[in-house]
């Protein structure tokens, strides 16, 4: 770790990060993925100019910088060199005033010279412990990478900044000669680029150059004993308007950069999504196409030679097969849909316990596209109801159906044939005007760090990409949809141990009026065949 | 010409159903379908079939650990096996060369061709097959350094 903290080796980081997002931006901005919507691509483009624009800036304001102190150097040698002997058969006059930097200050230049300057104060302890602390705290929040503390340096930072600032400029104004400003200008501008360079995250790098460059600028346009800046309090006020200004400014630039690193990370996601998608689709597709080209060429090759029922199995067996690949591609087609156009629901009073009975009673798996679940999965296998009857919620027929198939499906692929799934409906503690659906297995469980993938569209768990449960990741996508659509909400709970499994759960606005009615003659607990 | 037993390990009905009525047609061949991979290395040990055809993907034992698991036991390392397999990327072909199978074949095939890949890994002695494995070895595995 010691030697990462080297001068050189932050100075080659910071260059490379910001070389890096230059490069990706550039190269993002103009392949932005043709299926995010154009209006989104604009604001994407927007937001990156931006960050372009500031980065550009804040790597200027350093060469701005870098200018003023060779020029403060240049200026304290000039001051600090012994004045030239007079030369002899000219007329000794006053000396020439000392060159300082900026405009002139205000003032008749033939005015008599005001009562002496006090005497200089003791060099200001206050900023100078602030910036000490700052960074203490800052090298050990690097090491630890611990962001509050961070947070709390650079708090600090900004505070001993302000005081620095302020202080700093009333010494210089109340102080002669001019070199000792001058030294202090340089040494304050070093001091503040460097820390500044040392920062960890590279907005907190702009906002050390920003803030810098405020204090230059001030002390380089107004000079030391030029009204209004000769008053205390107007030095006051100045600095912390600056500095207020500069902290918004610097919010915001960290706030774009911050969005533009999340961006960067999630055009990765959905690349590897994609990828992750074609070769799940892929596989998806390549069974029941051979199921379907097989057939035809059998019938092809020996239609004629065999019997009538053999050609009728495989008429039946291509048919079967072509359906598959339409529910396939019906869901691909679905979330198209869904993504590009409001999602059309027809809401209507649904009884829970009588559509997930009459649901269970012809529970087919294909209905969602689910063609390849093997029947062993499903058949045989209990599933413990616990709805009451009273429940009914205002959903769409059809989405509600496609949500608990997908849940469903999703408990039986991912449990060991043989283990209860239950289906459980309670009115939510947290809101009484809705009812809470749960569907809870005993299978492999959800990791926690993983959750958070699970309604993404085309997304897969790490366990399940080339493992033996088959999907294309768009199951759980859709459902969220139509939860969200119905003005509910979906989540799991999971140890993420195997054996625990998993539940999940679902919430939709309650209906003031009765479903049609049906008469429930199943039990609360039954078992399929 | 003698009937030829083969056990084909696909988790999809109609794929396995398909296969046993085509290669019914196509040659004389005695098919014992299985639907996951546990039954069919129990059928293998059962039946000793003249050749095996498996899928990859399969809940429980997959393709891979099955032909592990075939090459791992002496009765049946010897079995002529090919991989049918929906699985299309140069990596999962080569693993499954490497776990010992004679072929790795994708789906969708015409079963002229699965007829002819199942052919040559019948006919194939147990030299042959060791030296074609070898071979393998060498040609898919990176060189020793």
């Amino acid at each position: 770790m010691k030697s990462q903290a080297a001068p050189v080796t932050f100075l080659t980081r910071r260059w490379n990060l910001l070389r890096d997002l230059i490069t990706q931006s550039l190269q993002i901005t103009q392949t932005l993925p043709s299926h995010i919507p154009v209006t989104e691509q604009l604001r994407y483009r927007r937001q990156m100019l931006l960050q372009l624009i500031l980065l550009v800036l804040g790597a200027l304001l350093v060469l701005v910088l870098v200018g003023f102190a060779i020029e403060a150097i240049v200026q304290g040698v000039k001051l600090l060199a012994p004045p030239p002997p007079p030369q002899p058969g000219l007329p000794a006059g006053p000396p020439p005033p000392p060159p300082q930097f900026g405009p002139p200050p205000n003032g008749p230049p033939g005015a008599p010279p005001g009562p002496p300057p006090p005497a200089s104060p003791l060099i200001p302890l206050e900023p100078v412990l602030f910036m000490i602390l700052w960074l203490v705290l800052n090298s050990i929040a690097w090491n630890l990478n611990r962001r509050a503390l961070t947070f709390i340096a650079s708090v600090i930072y900004i505070y001993g900044l302000i005081v620095l600032g302020g202080i700093g400029l009333i010494w210089l104004s109340s102080i002669q000669p001019q070199p000792t400003a001058i030294v202090f200008s340089f040494v304050a501008i070093i001091f503040i680029v460097l820390t500044g360079l040392l920062l960890p995250p590279p907005f907190i790098w702009l906002s050390a150059a920003l803030d810098t460059g405020f204090v230059v600028f001030a002390s380089w346009l107004f000079p030391y004993n030029a009204p209004p800046f000769s008053s205390t309090p107007l030095f006051v006020a100045f600095f912390l308007i600056a500095a207020a200004l500069t902290w918004i400014f610097v919010r915001v630039a960290g706030a774009n950069l911050q969005s533009f690193t999340l961006l960067l990370e999630r055009e990765r996601e959905l690349a590897s999504l994609e990828e992750q998608f074609i070769i799940s689709t892929n596989h998806e597709l390549r069974t029941p196409i051979m199921a379907m080209y097989g057939s035809l060429e059998l019938l092809q090759t020996f239609g004629a030679n065999i019997n009538a029922e053999q050609q009728n199995r495989l008429v039946d067996r291509g048919m079967r097969a072509g359906r598959v690949v339409q529910q396939l591609l019906n869901s691909l087609i679905d979330v198209t849909l869904t993504e590009t156009s409001h999602m059309q629901l027809h809401m209507q009073p649904l009884n829970i316990r009588q559509q997930i009975l009459s649901m269970l009673e012809f529970f087919d798996p294909q209905e969602i596209g689910e063609s390849q679940m093997l029947s062993t999965l499903y058949k045989q296998r209990r599933i413990d109801i616990d709805i009451p009857a009273f429940l009914t919620v205002s959903a769409d027929k059809q989405r509600f159906r496609q949500i608990v198939l997908n849940l469903l499906t999703n408990a039986m692929k991912y449990s060991e044939p043989g283990t209860n799934v239950e289906i459980m409906a309670t009115i939510s503690a947290q809101d009484r005007n809705v009812a809470e659906i749960s569907v809870k297995d005993y299978g492999l469980g959800i990791p926690q760090d993983q959750v958070k993938f699970l309604y993404q569209r085309f997304s897969r768990l790490k366990r399940d990409i080339g493992g033996s449960v088959r999907g294309t990741g768009v199951g759980l996508y859709l459902a969220k949809l139509a939860v969200d659509a119905m003005g509910g909400q979906i989540w799991v709970t999971s140890s993420g141990i195997p054996g625990e499994g998993s539940t999940f759960h679902f919430t939709l606005p309650l209906s003031d009026e009765e479903s049609s009615s049906l008469t429930i003659t199943r039990p609360r607990k039954f078992a399929r065949n | 010409m003698s009937t030829m037993r083969i056990v084909v390990v696909d988790d999809d009905p109609d794929l396995l159903g398909l296969l046993t009525d085509g290669l019914s047609l196509y040659g004389t061949y005695e098919i014992i379908p299985c639907l996951d991979g546990t039954s069919g290395l129990a059928m293998i040990e059962q039946h000793i079939p003249d050749c095996v055809i498996v899928d990859i993907l399969m809940p429980g034992l997959d393709g891979y650990q099955f032909v592990a698991a075939m090459r791992g036991d002496p009765n049946t390392a010897q079995i002529p096996l090919v991989i049918l397999s929906a699985l299309v990327q140069e990596q999962d072909r080569i693993i499954g060369l490497l776990r010992g199978a004679d072929a790795y074949l994708t789906k969708p095939i015409e079963f002229s061709s699965l007829v002819a890949a199942i052919n040559s890994a019948v006919s194939l002695t147990r030299e042959q097959r060791a030296q074609i494995f070898n071979q393998r070895a060498d040609d898919l595995l990176p060189g020793e350094v």
